[in-house]
């Protein structure tokens, strides 16, 4: 039996007719939409971000401690987070921290000092002396 | 020199040293105002320089 020459078709490997290839401008003209459409999207999330964010708000109510957010943001990205700059720095913050409380604690110590020192005296001086009056 | 003038001398060098930090500060509180302006006026880019000036330093250490 003689099989019948398939009749000549647009079909590729794969099953799938071939379209008709779009020209050059076409493509292009695809390109430019959506390039434009990536960029409106990115505008609305940025300004999304920001709305979420209220960074104008926040630095307008906290301008320092934004810069210094931002800063730190930089540092971090910068790579110094794991130097020994970093290692320094958080030392003498932990020790300025610690500073006042330190003192605090002394100066309360010495008080609690001096009012047991100060008891004790008035006891000797009212058990033993006699008052000048 | 007596105590009186000594005394003297050293009120004149409190008085003189109160005045200065006086104006220095409030040399420092103006300072401070022009900055807070120039933040509240231009936030994105002074945070954009913050972030780039953090950045700049935080490459630094890191070398």
């Amino acid at each position: 039996m003689a099989r019948k020459p398939h009749p000549p078709s647009r079909k590729s490997g794969n099953g799938h007719a071939h379209a008709p290839s779009p020209g050059l401008g076409a493509r292009v003209r695809s390109l430019n939409r959506a390039a434009h459409s990536f960029k409106q999207q990115v505008r609305t999330t940025a300004s999304d971000f920001g709305d979420a964010l209220d960074v104008r708000r926040r630095v307008r109510r906290h301008p320092y401690a934004m810069m210094a957010a931002a800063l730190s943001v930089g540092y971090v990205l910068g790579g110094g987070l794991f130097s020994r700059t970093t290692i320094r720095l958080l030392g003498v913050a932990g020790r300025v921290a610690t500073l006042p409380i330190i003192r605090g604690e002394l100066i309360g110590l010495a008080e609690a000092i001096l009012a047991g020192s100060g008891e004790a005296t008035d006891e000797v001086s009212g058990s033993d002396v006699p008052s000048p009056s | 020199m007596d105590a009186q003038t000594l005394q003297q001398t050293l009120k004149e060098q409190q008085a003189r040293l109160e005045e200065g930090l006086e104006e220095a500060r409030d040399e420092l509180s103006d300072l401070n105002r022009q900055v807070i302006s120039v933040i509240k006026r231009r936030p994105g880019t002074c945070l954009l320089i913050a972030l780039a000036a953090g950045f700049v330093i935080g490459r630094m250490a890191s070398r």
